[in-house]
């Protein structure tokens, strides 16, 4: 009998494979494990089967030609069987007397913390591999997890996952994520559809109770998890993934055709990206520019904040491979829901009505200041764009500006290559901004971002599954704020755009459009359907439903 | 019979020892009886690894242009230093 669990869309697709358990088991259930032999044979013996699971996966992957992925699973293999990780879980085994559960934990947790410590990006991106290895020796201890299938065809199931851990296991070749927490919006999601794995998320707890091991299909698009489907139904949506991906090529086809409506108005497809490395993919779904590069993700994951040096080359890559089309940057974006290990922790009561964004960089602005630097010295690469995050009030821009001139003088008197004149722009994002648009003097562009913007307007917290399906961002409220913020931007010449995950739904997309808001941002994987939508329609269907999606709830 | 003997090398690999070049060094290393460290002189404060860890030798943090010196003790500690010698020499290409 199958199973069916409901959750939301996290990114879209239809995944088949089996279910694997990331969440370890309590360490109490683990502690009263009978072990035959001493603690450190049974070490060994663990250490033997990730190894040999590792090595497995990475002649398969040789074996498709994927030389990069096996060579990451055969130094993983080494890692697992590495003499240092031995010694370290010996002495605490056998010195301290602790667990081996937790002798794993500690040992694997201070070799990453070790690597964080360096100032080398590429080795900082290694403590992930020790983290993994860590992860694989507890799962082969608790025996909830046949590592064989850990990275193969795998539909991950957890409680939540970390940006951490989603962008771990894009490297993996896994076939889904099914989450019991987290929202469409949320980390996960995002990080999800940029790389193109079908992910859903919202499960609720009973998705806790899924056992490892068993085969389940992800229908992502409808937030469905079928465990143990029957010969019916995997029949069904394998001829359904079919279709969905004879449909993907031939809107990958289009790319390259100019984007306009039926009627010739056009249209500006942007994509939402949190790594330079994302350019190819965006390039590849027909975006026409970067909307949204988020740069929490050069900064998260690490024990020091990236210095101006390697943000520099960071973004300078973004914009070499963008080659000269517009790249709006968004500064740091932290509080809220995203916090950095290294940066004190504020005694918020409401993280997300409290120090986040530009508000974070007023109260620290040294890393504010180095990011300004790295940036106007990788402006003249390409069309760079500065967006100001959680701006409320027009002080907060004219703080920003002061500060965007006091490194520029500082450029100047140093002799570095840069450029001073770079459009800044603020994340209409807060109600306020989004009310006074005409009382920001001196900023070159908005972009609304409808995640936020909805979740502040409606009051609801968009990291709470149970809220977000309630009280959802295309209600009313929404698009007539949006009409508003557009007739207030078409009044100053002010050229708007929207970055949040509103645009990736082709329907809202549509009204959007018809808000004058012609300009989208929005995961890579979204475009060609949005960009096929909105080809479809003439520019009056689209004031049509813009106007239909100001007046009611269309279900 | 019990050596000691000691080299020091450029690493010129683009990569520096990352990921697969630090495995090859690591599978190298591994294939010998002789205890076999290495540090990177060109990182202040480097202490020597043991160069049959995978974990040991990332830590060591060797990027492009930087001298590592590797030092064996045992029986085959000189042929060890000359298959570590050719490796790094040919940039890492795996060997037939």
């Amino acid at each position: 009998m199958t199973r069916l669990l409901q959750g939301l869309s996290g990114a879209p697709g239809i995944a088949f494979g089996t279910t694997v358990r990331l969440d370890l088991p309590s360490p109490v259930l683990q502690t009263a494990l009978p072990l035959a032999g001493g603690v450190m044979e049974h070490f060994t013996r663990l250490q033997a089967q990730v190894v040999a699971a590792l090595q497995a996966v990475a002649s398969e992957l040789r074996a498709e030609g994927k030389p990069d992925e096996a060579a990451i699973l055969a130094a993983q293999a080494l890692l697992a069987n590495d003499p240092a990780l031995t010694a370290e879980v010996r002495r605490r085994v056998l010195d301290e007397q602790i667990p081996l559960v937790d002798a794993i934990q500690a040992a694997t947790g201070a070799m990453t913390a070790l690597l964080r410590s360096l100032d080398d990006p590429y080795l900082r991106e290694r403590a992930g591999d020790v983290l993994a290895v860590g992860k694989q020796l507890q799962q082969a201890l608790s025996g909830t997890t046949p590592t064989h299938t850990l990275l193969t065809n795998a539909i991950v199931i957890s409680h939540d996952l970390t940006p951490l851990e989603t962008a771990t296991l894009r490297k993996s070749g896994i076939a889904g994520f099914a989450t019991a927490g987290g929202t469409t919006t949320g980390h996960v999601a995002i990080l999800a559809r940029a790389l193109g794995i079908p992910a859903v998320v919202g499960l609720g707890e009973a998705l806790m109770d899924v056992p490892a091991g068993v085969p389940a299909i992800l229908v992502a698009d409808s937030g469905l998890l079928m465990i143990e489907p029957s010969s019916d139904e995997i029949a069904l949506y394998t001829a359904e993934r079919a279709t969905r991906q004879a449909a993907e090529s031939r809107r990958l086809a289009v790319v390259g055709v100019p984007a306009t409506t039926r009627d010739g108005s056009p249209f500006d497809l942007w994509a939402n990206i949190g790594h330079p490395s994302e350019a190819q993919t965006a390039l590849r779904y027909g975006a026409s520019g970067i909307g949204l590069l988020r740069t929490e993700f050069l900064l998260l994951d690490r024990a020091a904040p990236a210095g101006e040096d390697e943000q520099y080359a960071a973004y300078a890559e973004l914009l070499q491979a963008m080659a000269d089309r517009p790249v709006i940057v968004r500064t740091l974006d932290v509080g809220g829901d995203k916090r950095l290990a290294y940066l004190p922790e504020l005694d918020e009561a409401n993280p997300f009505l409290g120090t986040r964004g530009i508000r974070w960089a007023i109260r620290f602005p040294d890393m504010f200041r180095a990011q300004l630097r790295a940036l106007l010295r990788a402006a003249p690469r390409g069309d760079l764009r500065i967006m100001l995050p959680m701006v409320a009030t027009p002080e907060d821009v004219s703080w920003a500006r002061g500060e965007i001139e006091g490194v520029a003088n500082e450029l100047a008197l140093s002799g570095v290559d840069y450029r001073a004149e770079v459009p800044v722009g603020i994340m209409v994002e807060t109600p306020a901004a989004a009310i006074t648009l005409d009382r920001f003097g001196g900023i070159d562009f908005c972009s609304i971002g409808s995640n936020d913007l909805a979740q502040y307007t409606l009051a609801a917290d968009r990291t709470d599954a149970t809220l977000v399906q309630r009280y959802r961002s295309d209600d009313p409220a929404i698009f007539r704020l949006l009409r508003m913020v557009a007739a207030s931007a078409a009044r100053l010449a002010l050229p708007v755009s929207l970055c949040g995950e509103l645009a990736a739904e082709p329907q809202h997309a549509i009204a959007l459009v018809g808000l004058g808001i012609g300009k989208l941002s929005m995961s890579p994987s979204a475009i060609p359907q949005v960009r096929e939508a909105l080809q479809s329609v003439s520019l009056s269907e689209t004031k049509q439903r813009a106007a239909q999606a100001c007046d009611y709830h269309q279900e | 019979m019990s050596e000691t003997h000691e080299l020091v090398l450029i690493v010129s690999h683009p990569n520096g020892l990352h990921l697969r070049p630090a495995a090859l060094f690591v599978r190298t290393a591994a294939r010998f009886h002789s205890t076999i460290t290495v540090s990177n002189l060109s990182r202040v404060g480097s202490l020597p690894v043991d160069a049959k860890s995978m974990f040991g030798v990332m830590q060591l943090g060797v990027a492009e242009g930087h001298t590592i010196e590797v030092h064996s003790a045992g029986d085959d500690a000189a042929a060890a230093l000359v298959a570590i010698q050719r490796l790094v020499a040919n940039d890492f290409e795996e060997q037939a």
